[in-house]
């Protein structure tokens, strides 16, 4: 099942958004997630492994081990079905709560300005 | 007079002090000595004054041994070279120091849920052992009571269970 009791952290949000075009390996998704959020969040290894284990148990990744025939060297991670399905859940649950904060913010400012 | 250039030390830290034995290591890294193997109850070093380490010691009492590759990879793919691990579940890394790197660059846990989760794993063996602990010391005080032996054990038992208590509440004030 998909569904989830609670909204996802930050390093599982970022790591399943890294992956969201394509697959790529611990490294890279290190080094996006830090490109993405200008510098502010690195993804140690310890939280990387805990995330990744995770998701690989929860089926939201899936992981393909270097194998001879590929140019790729290193163990690489892609979003399933259930990941893209669990990702997209959230990020409407990100713009649902934006909206309501702007909704909210925007009136109470309106109403200083008629003061 | 010839150089040491390999050196043990028989310094121990309590598992919730985890964080003063990095910063220790790093102490030794410092003055030359290199950490070649970590241990709960002694360390290995060697001299080497071309580099400097920083070090990251990890609580995984978890892995399988088919998740022992990604584990490792995981660490390595992060500039953290594998030391050693120890008999009960931790496991020591190093990465060389770059003061270009930000600090964050040393740290493994990187938001509060996973360290939470890391030092949760070490805080459930903690309240087991209590736990255990505390039914020894039971069943020796009882001993005690009736045959009049075997108080000695009860007291330690019991010690040994109020230690692994103070440990359980401790580990969580480690959070940085």
């Amino acid at each position: 099942m998909a569904k989830r009791a609670e909204p996802l952290t930050e390093s599982y949000f970022y790591i399943l958004l890294c992956l969201y075009n394509g697959p790529n390996h611990g490294y890279g998704i290190m080094q996006q997630v830090l490109a993405l959020s200008e510098g502010h969040v690195r993804i140690g290894s310890g939280t990387m492994y805990g995330a990744v284990s995770a998701m690989l148990t929860r089926g939201w990744i899936a992981e393909h081990l270097p194998d001879s025939q590929s140019f790729e060297r290193k163990r690489q991670y892609e979003l399933t079905d259930t990941g893209r399905q669990v990702l997209g859940e959230e990020i409407s649950r990100l713009n649902h709560l934006t909206r309501i904060a702007a909704a909210v913010t925007q009136t109470e400012r309106g109403e200083d300005h008629e003061k | 007079m010839k150089n040491k250039t390999t050196k043990t030390s028989y310094r121990a830290y309590f598992a919730w002090n985890y964080q003063k034995e990095l910063k220790a290591l790093e102490e030794e890294s410092r003055q030359g000595w290199q950490l070649v193997k970590g241990g709960c109850f002694h360390s290995k070093y060697t001299r080497d004054d071309g580099a400097v380490y920083r070090y990251a010691l990890d609580y995984n009492n978890d892995l399988k041994p088919e998740d022992m590759a990604r584990y490792r990879e995981t660490f390595q793919e992060q500039g953290w070279e594998y030391i050693n691990s120890t008999f009960n579940g931790w496991h020591y890394f190093r990465k060389e120091y770059d003061p270009a790197l930000p600090e964050s660059a040393y740290e493994i846990y990187t938001d509060d849920e996973s360290l939470c989760q890391m030092q949760d794993r070490w805080r459930r063996l903690a309240l087991t052992l209590c736990i255990a602990e505390l039914i020894v010391a039971a069943a020796n005080f009882l001993v005690y009571l009736t045959d009049g032996r075997n108080l000695f054990i009860a007291c330690m038992s019991l010690a040994a269970a109020l230690l692994l208590l103070y440990g359980y509440r401790r580990m969580r004030r480690e959070r940085t």
